[in-house]
């Protein structure tokens, strides 16, 4: 495989920064807070960096590399209009607001604003997603390894599990955005070799752009942006834009338990909002990173990897050499740990704050909350590795489109009510739980009959997304209109946008 | 088939609404109060001012989407 010692040295001293990291953040891991928010006491770089890993991880380079391989440049639509809108409203209005109402987690706010109900259901489902997404990125690293290394799938979803869970049970939050932002240096780093060297060994962009349009009629669209709507690829630009931007991209830089989190742990309301921003600015620059190896490795295999997933370690194992090799080893290693502690971190967070002290034991002294944070985040990496041994399932339509299928399904609803919590007064609790349980259920039917809604279209995630968005929106509006409110004047000026309200 | 009525807007007509999009919310921004944009900062200097950092995030997407 060309693996040399120094590759093997370098992969194994970044495992010891990782665990260091963890080691150094223990101390600062006094209360619950500290453990779950890094003390609130972040800066808005570091915040920023880490909502970036947080997001993109190495599901977003493998999984979208692969997209580009086999769609080409429209994937970059998932970081710009499908990242940047969002997170520019996320990080002005509704993360603003939930630093200020100094919750912990994105259900905790819609338990506030509706109904505990609602933080239950939306803690349950935001949990169950993250043990399934933390499975899914187990077995990315066991194919990733397996393609470049040959290691055996259980040992590197051991060796996983191991490092991450030592450094995130020891340091919390804290330990997780620190190592975050380390991985986000070296990963733009070891992204700029792969290009560099790819459009190198390819002779040049020209050559790329030449030999993939050669490649046959199929791929005349590979080097296009938006899409018509006759597209045979699920991305259409009214997908894009009705499904991706206006929905789907909200819902998740808004609603994602992994992604606020990051926001929630700064000192202040600006460093939240700047934070926030910091991570548009720097996800402008990831589409480069990640379609530009797709579009190197289609290019240079000529369409001949039996999978798109396995563009980048086709590019690691042709492209690199001895020591950048192991750089770069540890770099996507490392950026999957950074996700899926991230993650753990957040599932655990909601498990402790949304279901455990607000309904299984209450009243207890803080350091039982912490150390039940602990116990259950060492629970969702359990979780997540019992997933991974039946991620084959996921093989044949793709990473990208199967962890984005499975979001769909609540992302619209959730959008819904959120939005209507924030800027309408009159939303309340009758209206809000009837919005998401309508929402969820019309996009489950339409995924059920989707040959039959949408003729077409492979594979019709973000149109459902949309629909099924206009279906929570429309029902919590008319249930709230004909429904007792239920919060106070003084609760809703906390919670909700208002002109004034911004004023103070 | 419930998106038929945008088959006829051309992939110019399409780009023109991306970039209405992204330029709507580059105007909104500067209706914000500075009150608001500078929450938690004491002595604010220009680049505590996020609306700029909106205004060339939105710039360089505009930008892109009427290359590609």
């Amino acid at each position: 495989m060309g693996i040399q010692w120094l590759d093997m040295l370098i992969i194994f001293l970044y495992f010891i920064g990782i665990l260091v990291i963890g080691f150094i953040f223990k101390k600062y891991v006094k209360s619950s807070e500290d453990y779950f928010l890094g003390g609130r006491s972040l800066p808005w770089w570091a915040i920023g960096m880490a909502i970036v890993v947080s997001d993109i991880g190495a599901h977003e380079f493998i999984g979208g590399a692969g997209g580009a391989y086999r769609f080409g440049f429209v994937q970059g639509n998932y970081d710009w209009i499908g990242c940047i809108p969002a997170m520019v409203i996320s990080g002005l209005f509704f993360v603003a607001y939930f630093w200020r109402a100094g919750v912990y987690t994105v259900p905790e706010y819609l338990g506030r604003r509706y109904n505990i109900w609602i933080r239950v259901i939306q803690a349950i489902v935001w949990t169950l997603f993250m043990i399934g997404l933390t499975g899914i990125l187990f077995w990315i690293i066991s194919i990733f390894l397996n393609e470049t290394l040959g290691w055996p799938m259980y040992i590197s979803i051991l060796v996983t599990a191991i490092v991450g869970g030592i450094c995130v049970v020891s340091g919390g939050m804290g330990a997780v955005v620190m190592n975050n932002v380390l991985q986000l240096v070296v990963m733009f780093a070891g992204g700029i070799a792969i290009i560099g060297l790819g459009i190198h060994a390819s002779g040049g962009m020209g050559n790329i752009v030449d030999n993939i349009n050669n490649l046959g009629p199929e791929f005349a669209d590979h080097f296009k942006l938006m899409l018509p709507t006759n597209t045979k690829t699920p991305y259409p630009w009214t997908a894009i834009l009705f499904g991706l931007a206006f929905v789907l991209s909200p819902a998740y830089w808004i609603a994602n338990q992994s992604i606020v989190q990051k926001a929630l742990c700064a000192k202040n309301e600006w460093n939240a909002k700047a934070g926030m921003l910091w991570a548009a600015v720097l996800k402008t620059f990831i589409p480069l990173l990640i379609v530009i190896p797709g579009l190197i490795a289609l290019s240079m295999t000529a369409n001949g990897l039996s999978d798109g997933d396995r563009a980048i370690p086709f590019l690691i194992k042709e492209l690199l050499p001895i020591g950048l090799k192991g750089l770069v080893f540890a770099i996507f290693f490392g950026a999957m740990i950074a996700t899926i502690i991230g993650l753990a971190s957040s599932a655990a967070t909601m498990f402790t704050k949304d279901f455990y002290q607000l309904i299984a034991v209450k009243n207890k002294p803080d350091k039982h909350y912490l150390l039940v944070g602990r116990i259950s985040t060492v629970v969702v990496l359990l979780l997540g590795i019992l997933i991974s041994s039946r991620g084959k399932i996921f093989e044949n339509i793709g990473i990208f489109a199967a962890m984005q299928t499975m979001l769909a399904v609540f992302q619209g609803p959730t959008f819904a009510i959120l939005l209507l919590g924030m800027f309408w007064k009159k939303a309340n609790s009758a209206g809000g739980l009837a919005g998401m349980i309508t929402g969820v259920v019309a996009a489950v039917l339409m995924f059920i009959f989707s040959k039959q809604i949408f003729p077409g279209y492979a594979d019709p995630f973000l149109f459902i997304a949309w629909w099924s968005f206009v279906v929570g929106l429309v029902v919590t509006i008319v249930v709230s209109l004909f429904s007792k409110k239920a919060l106070s004047d003084d609760k809703l000026k906390e919670l909700t946008y208002s002109s004034s309200a911004i004023n103070e | 088939m419930f998106f038929s009525f945008f088959d006829k807007i051309p992939m110019f007509g399409a780009k023109i609404i991306v970039i209405l999009v992204l330029a709507v919310i580059m105007i909104s921004v500067w209706a914000l109060p500075n009150k608001y944009i500078y929450k938690g900062i004491d002595k604010p200097k220009l680049g505590h001012n996020l609306k700029l950092w909106v205004t060339g995030l939105m710039i360089v997407q505009i930008i892109i989407y009427m290359i590609f």
